[in-house]
């Protein structure tokens, strides 16, 4: 056990705000960059309670930031009730949508979807979160609820003639994507007036027909015709697709077998120019074992992975997320576990498969750690780090200090003295 | 106000209720880190030693102990345990590591004070080089005393009556020079001074009879709440200022919430809360040779306050008979400011690494705000507006090796 000095540290803890229950690994949600709204952060507790975590800065400069917690009523929540998940996402022409999920007793499930429906709403209301809480849609489920996400995807709107040739009319939206105890995924896409379930299969067709239980999907738009959809189940298996977009049909697919639960998958691209342009990665977070990255998927698929070493020696490993946290330009992994324990690895390493990284930095948390947001919480534009762990909120910072030392010798064309290479 | 979590610790079961003032941080047997010394209810007196959660040491013959105190009170150039009983015995007790066997060695002398000694401190209060004990007694009465090596017991120096019940007694230097002052704080956030008439041959005119003169009372008032006049209240001085200095502050806390920074007789700030305060300690968490304020309160919530009335909070999660804050050394090699909290379920949780690296809540814009060199490159620049700056800033974070400093501007 050696002291390590406070200089060392990656992150410092700017705010801990306790919670009054438990949340899950599926109950945060971060509302980033939405127009009219300070960015904050959702956290749904077991116990049906709704919490935003925020900073609020004040209009005199000598006061200090400070970050709070406040009380969402969200509308048609029962107090009994088990919140297991939470999303969000905004359109243009709705303004906030927020969907919750939530079991009121064995086998009585809801899902509930927050936004303003009617058209009479005072311009700006839209936006408004405390007034969007009070207008619900909800659904009787026939499954229990699991991850609540959503994605933008290109729609089919009937056919239209073009000079003799039928060509399909697509429009581009968000629908909320639900994985379900039903082994399959459900999809919840807005119309003219509501919500409604349509069938997966018409949004996206590899995710239709499954025979596993998904626990975990990630998805994204890789280009306007492409997409690539990542489904982590239960038993341990990882299935990726590279979907064409446009006309609904996979392009190519890999399976790929863990060993224990698929808790979270983060696709990112590393801006590392290939012969193919972008190079896209995934951080696996399996519970039971070490996390892996797994890179250049769209030229070697799940072959290439890249091992973050000692992240299962501290119970479950629970989320992951992806920042470039000492803005060396190349991007770090964050990883959180039930252990009470951080990790962070740099994402550049040896190309060979199975090459094993040590963390770069970590840290021991008081809580288990459930969750990990990188948002621009204090209003400064530099990206901090939201752990949400099972009592509460920590917002950590970055060594301000350091942050202006970089700045300054990039200015002044000094060397930079850079700390965090030690570790490589 | 910001909060934050403390992580690293140690839970140690004590088996049996610790009152407060009966742990005591220092390092008991000259190896230069310190120990945690606890006394238990029932008459168990524990050492913690390093990363360990068996005591290191244990004795179960001092009594009841009411008071436990580390120093060099038998001027021996060696800090030792100093116990104090219920009914009188006290008991100094030197501890070292034999070189032969693994064990630990002790010395125990024991004397016979007046019952009730509810607060000690060990200081050199008349400059003579050597350390003096200062007994507070629940009877509103504190005595002074010297360690007679060669009669093996203390001779009394002074005794002073006060009027108001004794809340606990500090050593502070007001000044570089001069003698320190003796502080008793008084109910309703006041204290008394207290004057020594000793001198150096232990010639003494009061020495049987209580003193009522030498005693300076200094009310406090408080313009912002009305005070109760019979609340609890703790002194603390000599907080340390920075580290060349011998003169620092001193602070009082009560129970009804109020803590105030004192200098001189001049009041700094005040800080109200909605806590009772019931312990007033000082330790540097931020590592600047300055001393931070630590208070705490029954419900375990703690308050970590600077000199210009930062303050972060911390929440321990139980209800808190016992605290005390200061520096301890787990791993053997370095002391670090920890605080130690004793619940009401015979437990002792000693956080051994509560270093912060600010305590003001700040963002990034206003610390490059704060920069002289930040401030210049902004003028040139001509930036203005905190929205253009904060891009500016960013950019510079993200770009690689602009070419110019206008590169942040543009991309």
């Amino acid at each position: 056990m050696s002291v390590r000095p406070l200089s060392d540290e990656l992150f410092h803890e700017a705010n801990f705000d306790a919670l009054p229950s438990q949340s899950s690994i599926y109950g945060v949600t971060s509302l980033c960059n939405i127009p009219h709204l300070s960015n904050k952060i959702l956290v749904a507790l077991a116990k049906g309670r709704i919490f935003a975590c925020e900073y609020h800065k004040p209009a005199n400069p000598n006061y200090d930031v400070l970050g709070v917690n406040r009380e969402v009523t969200f509308t048609y929540i029962p107090a009994d009730c088990h919140i297991i998940s939470i999303d969000n996402f905004s359109c243009a022409a709705r303004g906030l949508i927020v969907g919750v999920t939530f079991c009121k007793e064995l086998n009585e499930n809801f899902f509930n979807v927050y936004c303003n429906y009617g058209d009479d709403v005072p311009s700006g209301q839209e936006w408004n979160l405390d007034n969007v809480a009070q207008n619900c849609r909800s659904f009787n489920l026939t499954f229990t609820p699991y991850q609540l996400t959503h994605c933008k995807v290109l729609c089919p709107q009937g056919e239209e003639q073009t000079g003799g040739d039928t060509a399909q009319v697509r429009e581009q939206r968000t629908v909320f994507i639900l994985l379900g105890s039903d082994r399959s995924f459900h999809v919840y896409a807005q119309n003219e007036v509501e919500f409604v379930e349509e069938p997966t299969k018409k949004y996206f067709c590899e995710l239709d027909s499954i025979t596993k239980q998904p626990i975990f999907l990630e998805m994204k738009n890789i280009s306007d015709m492409r997409r690539l959809s990542i489904a982590g189940y239960e038993c341990g298996s990882l299935s990726m697709f590279l979907v064409d977009s446009f006309n609904n049909s996979i392009t190519a697919s890999w399976t790929i077998e863990h060993d224990s639960p698929i808790v979270q998958c983060q696709l990112f691209a590393n801006n590392r120019e290939s012969s193919e342009g972008v190079e896209h990665n995934v951080v696996v977070v399996s519970a039971r074992e070490e996390a892996m990255i797994y890179r250049n998927l769209l030229a070697s698929g799940f072959s290439n992975p890249l091992v973050l070493s000692g992240s299962s020696k501290y119970d479950c490993v629970t989320c992951c997320a992806v920042a470039d946290v000492n803005y060396d330009g190349i991007k770090e992994v964050l990883i959180g576990t039930f252990g009470q324990r951080l990790l962070a690895y740099s994402s550049q390493a040896d190309r060979q498969p199975y090459t094993q990284q040590q963390p770069m930095w970590t840290r021991n948390m008081a809580h288990p750690v459930l969750s990990i947001k990188f948002m621009d919480m204090t209003g400064d534009s530099i990206e901090d780090m939201a752990v949400i762990s099972s009592k509460g909120v920590h917002i950590f910072q970055s060594d301000l200090v350091m942050l202006l030392k970089m700045c300054k010798s990039k200015i002044f064309h000094k060397n930079v003295d850079d700390r965090f290479d030690k570790s490589e | 106000m910001r909060s934050v979590s403390f992580v690293n610790h140690l839970k140690l079961s004590t088996g049996g209720k610790v009152s407060q003032q009966c742990m005591a941080l220092g390092d008991v047997d000259g190896d230069g880190q310190n120990e945690l010394v606890v006394a238990v209810e029932g008459g168990d007196l524990k050492v913690y030693k390093g990363n360990s959660i068996e005591p290191w040491w244990k004795f179960n013959e001092a009594g009841d102990i009411s008071c436990v105190e580390i120093g060099d009170v038998c001027n021996v150039g060696k800090d030792s345990v100093i116990a104090f009983t219920r009914n009188g015995p006290c008991s100094i007790i030197d501890l070292s590591i034999s070189a032969t066997d693994d064990g630990v060695s002790y010395t125990l002398k024991q004397d016979r004070l007046p019952a009730n000694i509810i607060n000690v401190l060990i200081g050199d209060v008349d400059k003579d080089e050597k350390k003096e004990l200062i007994a507070c007694h629940s009877d509103q009465s504190v005595s002074a005393y010297r360690w007679h090596e060669k009669e093996k017991k203390f001779i009394l120096l002074q005794r002073w009556r006060l009027r108001n019940l004794a809340g606990n007694v500090t050593l502070h230097n007001a000044s570089e020079k001069g003698r320190p002052t003796i502080m008793v704080s008084q109910p309703g956030c006041s204290y008394a001074i207290l004057s020594v008439d000793w001198d150096a041959a232990d010639n003494v005119t009061s020495r049987l009879s209580h003193c009522t003169e030498n005693i300076q009372y200094t009310p406090l008032s408080s313009r912002s709440r009305l005070q109760n006049p019979s609340v609890l209240c703790k002194i603390l001085g000599d907080i340390r200022k920075s580290g060349e200095k011998m003169a620092g502050y001193f602070a009082l806390c009560t129970l009804d919430g109020t803590l105030k920074l004192m200098e001189k007789d001049k009041m700094l700030w005040s800080l109200q809360v909605d806590h009772q305060l019931f312990a007033l300690n000082k330790v540097d968490v931020l590592g600047d040779n300055r001393e931070e304020v630590i208070v705490c309160a029954w419900d375990g919530q703690t308050y970590i306050v600077d000199h210009d009335r930062n303050v972060v909070r911390y929440q321990f999660q139980d209800n808190v008979q016992a605290f005390c804050a200061g520096k301890y050394s787990a791993d053997g090699k370095t002391n670090l400011p920890c605080l130690v909290y004793a619940d009401f379920h015979n437990k002792i949780t000693l956080f051994y690494d509560v270093r912060l690296s600010f305590l003001k809540a700040t963002d990034f814009l206003t610390v490059a705000n704060g920069d002289a060199e930040m401030r210049e490159v902004f003028t040139e620049l001509g930036i203005n507006e905190q929205e253009e700056k904060r891009s500016y800033l960013k950019n510079c974070l993200l770009t690689k090796v602009p070419t110019s400093s206008n590169d942040c501007l543009k991309s």
